[in-house]
């Protein structure tokens, strides 16, 4: 079994019996390309004549229009000054509490008292906390 | 192994080349599809010719399969490679066809086979061999008459029939070994 991995020879006798059936063609490649190309005019008339479909219209834009509104809202979040201001102030006031605490009682090395009283009992905070762990 | 088994793809830039060009044929462009009718006719005439039997039959299959791809143009991917589409809508388009001639011819006479003609032995001869090998390659599936006739009678190798048809080219040879052999068995007496 040879032929799954070789070219068969060429055969000449059936070469040329099939030859024998051979006609050949009136119309030339020039020709037949001229009455494809007529034939189908209508066609093509009709395919520059139609208006896009609006899934079209939209995947047509979308490769487009999708980077451009990030960078857009992107760069409304860097130049827009009142929400930078905003959105950082509030959460300057609301983190500042426990940050502050938390440095203050880290900031040096404290005895094992100051660390207590650090962490229980900030400045200014609860006068009933105070007064219990003074006790 | 050292036969390429499957149809080498295009460069990238004939490709995207290519894509603009359908891309410009799926907007209604003119010159675009007659760029594109000059380009693939020469292959389609080919495989057209070997469908059908008649060589004004073939033109009119190759036009048609034109016409049809240009029908459908609008849901090809352009991204895609365009030949192998097309060699399916235009291989199929000739099955097609070629059965509806069959059944056509079936009810017609043969002038072949009409009595009373006063003819020489050998041209008696030379017509019953015709009729034979007609009746024989009539008989042989689709896609064995295109590979055994691509390779037998325009001479080109399976690699190139492979690459032509889109599939690899142990099946081109799997369809060309059976084809031979029928053509042989049919015509034992004429060609040894």
């Amino acid at each position: 079994m040879n032929w799954p991995f070789h070219d068969p020879a060429r055969d000449p006798r059936l070469e040329e019996a099939l030859r024998q059936l051979e006609t050949v063609s009136r119309v030339d490649d020039a020709q037949l390309t001229q009455r494809i190309v007529t034939a189908a005019a209508p066609r093509l008339a009709s395919l520059r004549a139609r208006t896009p479909r609006w899934w079209e219209w939209i995947s047509r834009w979308m490769p487009i229009a999708v980077p451009v509104g990030l960078a857009a809202s992107f760069a409304a979040g860097l130049l827009l000054p009142g929400a930078e201001q905003a959105s950082a102030g509030s959460y300057a006031s609301e983190a500042g509490a426990d940050s502050a605490l938390v440095i203050a009682a880290f900031s040096e090395v404290p005895t094992g008292g100051e660390l207590t009283a650090y962490l229980l009992s900030p400045e200014g905070g609860d006068w009933l906390l105070e007064e219990a762990v003074s006790q | 192994m050292e036969q390429v088994l499957v149809a080498p793809l295009a460069e990238p830039s004939e490709r995207d080349e290519e894509r603009r060009l359908l891309l410009r044929v799926q907007a209604g462009d003119q010159a675009a599809f007659e760029l594109l009718v000059r380009r693939q006719l020469p292959r389609a005439r080919l495989i057209a010719r070997r469908l059908m039997q008649d060589p004004e039959d073939a033109d009119d299959l190759v036009q048609d399969a034109f016409l049809r791809a240009l029908e459908r143009i609008e849901t090809f991917d352009p991204s895609r490679a365009f030949e192998p589409w097309f060699t399916r809508l235009l291989v199929n388009l000739g099955r097609d066809l070629h059965r509806k001639q069959k059944v056509r011819k079936s009810e017609t006479h043969d002038p072949d086979a009409l009595p009373g003609g006063i003819r020489p032995d050998r041209e008696a001869e030379r017509s019953d061999l015709r009729r034979s090998l007609t009746q024989a390659l009539e008989a042989l599936p689709e896609r064995q008459r295109l590979v055994v006739t691509l390779f037998d009678i325009d001479g080109r190798s399976t690699e190139e029939i492979a690459a032509m048809l889109s599939v690899t080219q142990v099946t081109v040879r799997w369809h060309l070994h059976q084809a031979r052999r029928t053509l042989r068995t049919a015509l034992k007496g004429w060609i040894e």
